[in-house]
């Protein structure tokens, strides 16, 4: 019965082409803006985790040193208890050891005896140093561990300079699963050798080719204590308007204490080139060096924000301030997590930080497809007029098909399938137009990408699960909009209605 | 002959309310049809022969009284047991037609089918038969729009008849037909009823069928006022 119904329902809208499009087209606009928004923020979605995915991001661990009055960094506040128990409980954890070392040096102060520092690991710092990063990569599922060890610097190649942030890395590095594949040369085959790996970015500021560069030196100048004493000093003592003569005085005796810092520079020869790669804090630099070459030499000892606060409390505790982990799958990183933090470390994960953006993108999602649903809520008031008129205008059909045997059941349901399939016809052409929408704006936006030299973007994505999810709603409101009308067509009385004229 | 019976009322009664204003259409009628007998039933305007008649065909309720039938009480039946019986039990043939314009004939003759459960293709079979049957061959794909009054009928006629059923009940089928075309239309009534259909013919056209019915009932204030018997030798129970 229902394919009759489904035949009669489809020649009865037919009948009626203008009327049956002009209902629908209130739901092709509901559906299809529907649609479009929500390929919008999957797109979004898609983006962030491939551009994550190609970061190994979801892949990656960042260590950094933990203990002493630990009220927690930015990023991951374990408490070396081993396992991953929650960042709240562990916020919790450190609030308390910090109220009660107030409270503690209060007491103390009041005593006239120096305060204790509250807590447990006051003076049990636990830095990363290179025994560290040893039980690291002794954890099972580990595939890759360097510490993020960066410097500002200056590289010259022939007359040609740059600014750089360089990088120091174990040899082993460019031997690992995780390491990014070399472009051009190899990567340098020890610690101890004087040996660069530069990045494709460096070889643009340096207008020269991986060809061109390979096998020749960089002079490699630190922005070291010492330089960065100098710049100071220098511009201090001419405010101050030193003579001259005193000025050269007090620059050679800084410079001689300055010399027990360090060489502030090395020249290395250049064996590679590297395709750098993301972002702030967790990107392969523009010029790669060994460990041992970069260990002699006089540094600020951080780049960035994170590694300065990382120094700035562990104080002058030898060791990195932050470490890179990247491990074999993603389902690895809460198992070795919970292992480094068992070492007495800090851990920051990108996964966590990504279900934050998750629930973030999850709202988004809630929001536009609210707003979806109040399009289509509009047009299912059309659904309902469209079709109490269409009651009202076969009252003497009714009659007849009660008179031929059909039941209120009959008569409901095809009226209902009429609806259905208006709603069907118009979720169809929903989301072909929210489909067509989102083609038109990507391609606006990838030609405009492509004019200011970003690399395209596709920012729509329409999964078929929302697709269909789209069609079987808008079917579902049409549906409710035709109970009414189904129902005052299934209660017309017969008799009445085959005395109409 | 004596026949079972195909029809039997006791009682009927059929009271319209507006408001506070009761109309009686049909009071305490009773009334046996035997299977094969060709019933007439006449009287003026608001004597009750239409609600009679909507009563027999199962598509009002009495408020008093029962009618019974072959397949049961069709008072206390259930909604969906009525729809069975006006879908295989009972034709209906009415004075303005009542086909669907914006179907065929065939697809009108068709469509009395549909709740019987046939399957598509033997309903086309059977309702162009019974189109051809009725001397519409040749206006099978046409629409009511295109057809004459008297052909119109004849589609009626030929969608009640199509899925064979033991009862037609036709009210006032002439009415908006001429002299000839009614005539005519009378005749083939008289036909279907000597091939042992039962018709309950409402008319107030005295000449209709006045050779081919049993028996002729009048009504009148919603009673049964009068009976003849207009051929000797017609069914009994």
């Amino acid at each position: 019965m229902l394919g009759e119904f489904l035949s009669m329902a489809a020649a009865n809208l037919w009948r009626m082409k203008l009327r049956t499009a002009l209902t629908a087209g209130g739901i092709v606009i509901g559906v299809g803006a529907l649609a479009a928004m929500l390929s919008f923020s999957f797109g979004m979605q898609k983006n962030v985790m491939a551009e994550f995915r190609s970061l190994n991001l979801f892949r990656t661990l960042h260590v950094m040193p933990s203990g002493g009055d630990d009220a927690g960094l930015a990023f991951g506040d374990g408490e070396p208890e081993g396992g991953h128990k929650g960042r709240e409980g562990r916020r919790g954890r450190a609030r308390e050891e910090t109220s009660r070392a107030d409270r503690d040096r209060a007491q103390a102060d009041r005593a006239g005896a120096p305060a204790e520092r509250g807590g447990a690991q006051a003076d049990s710092l636990v830095m990363i140093d290179d025994r560290a990063l040893e039980g690291i990569a002794a954890i099972d599922h580990v595939d890759l561990v360097y510490p993020q060890d960066t410097f500002d610097a200056r590289v010259e190649w022939g007359e040609e300079h740059a600014a750089v942030t360089a990088q120091a890395l174990p040899a082993d590095f460019g031997g690992k699963r995780g390491a990014k594949r070399v472009l051009a040369g190899r990567f340098f085959a020890a610690d101890s050798s004087a040996e660069a790996v530069v990045s494709t970015r460096l070889l643009e500021r340096l207008g020269t080719t991986a060809d061109s560069i390979l096998g020749d030196t960089l002079h490699v100048r630190t922005a070291g204590r010492a330089v960065l004493i100098q710049q100071f000093l220098g511009p201090m003592l001419d405010r101050m308007q030193v003579p001259e003569e005193m000025q050269a005085l007090a620059l050679s005796l800084v410079g001689s204490f300055t010399r027990s810092f360090g060489r502030d520079r090395c020249d290395v020869v250049v064996v590679g080139v590297i395709e750098p790669e993301g972002g702030w804090g967790f990107r392969l630099h523009d010029v790669l060096l060994p460990a041992h070459v970069v260990a002699g030499l006089d540094r600020l000892g951080f780049s960035n924000p994170i590694e300065l606060l990382s120094r700035m409390q562990s104080g002058d505790a030898p060791g990195y301030p932050l470490a890179v982990v990247t491990v074999e799958r993603e389902s690895d990183v809460p198992a070795v997590r919970d292992a480094v933090e068992a070492l007495g470390l800090r851990t920051f994960s990108f996964v966590d930080q990504f279900e934050e953006m998750r629930r973030a993108f999850l709202i988004f999602d809630l929001v536009w497809a609210v707003i979806g649903v109040i399009a289509l809520a509009v047009a299912s008031l059309g659904i309902a007029n469209t079709m109490i008129m269409s009651v009202l205008e076969r009252v003497r059909e009714i009659g007849v098909l009660k008179s031929l045997g059909a039941r209120e059941g009959h008569v409901r349901g095809l009226f209902l399938v009429e609806s259905g399939l208006i709603g069907l016809g118009g979720s169809l052409g929903g989301v072909l137009l929210g489909w067509l929408v989102s083609r038109l704006a990507s391609l606006i936006v990838r030609r405009i990408m492509v004019n200011q030299g970003a690399p395209p973007m596709d920012l729509f994505h329409l999964p078929g699960g929302i697709a269909l999810a789209a069609i079987a709603f808008g079917v579902g409101v049409s549906l409710l909009s035709g109970l009414l009308p189904a129902a005052r067509a299934a209660r017309i009385d017969p008799v009445r209605a085959l005395r109409r004229d | 002959m004596t026949r079972s019976t195909i029809l039997e009322t006791t009682d009927l009664t059929r009271v319209y309310r507006r408001g506070a204003e009761e109309i009686r259409a049909l009071d305490e009628v009773d009334l046996r049809v035997p299977e094969g007998e060709y019933l007439r039933v006449v009287g003026a305007s608001g004597s009750g022969k239409s609600t009679l008649l909507n009563l027999l065909a199962g598509l009002d309720r009495p408020t008093q009284g029962a009618i019974v039938t072959p397949v049961g009480s069709l008072a206390s039946m259930s909604s969906r047991d009525l729809a069975a019986y006006r879908a295989g039990w009972v034709g209906m043939v009415f004075q303005s037609f009542n086909l669907i314009a914006h179907r065929t004939a065939l697809q009108n003759v068709e469509l009395g089918m549909l709740f019987l459960g046939l399957p598509k293709p033997e309903r086309l079979r059977r309702a162009e038969a019974m189109l051809v049957d009725l001397g519409l061959a040749g206006r099978l794909h046409h629409r009511p729009g295109d057809l004459s009054g008297g052909e119109q009928q004849r589609v009626a006629l030929a969608r009640a008849l199509a899925k064979g059923p033991r009862l037609l009940l036709a009210d006032e089928p002439t009415g908006n037909l001429d002299r000839a075309t009614a005539a005519a239309l009378g005749r083939i009534l008289g036909d279907l009823n000597r091939k042992g259909l039962t018709i309950v013919l409402v008319t107030h056209d005295a000449q209709l069928a006045a050779s081919d019915v049993h028996r002729t009932l009048e009504m009148s204030y919603g009673r049964i006022i009068a009976t003849r018997v207009e051929r000797e030798g017609g069914p009994t129970c």
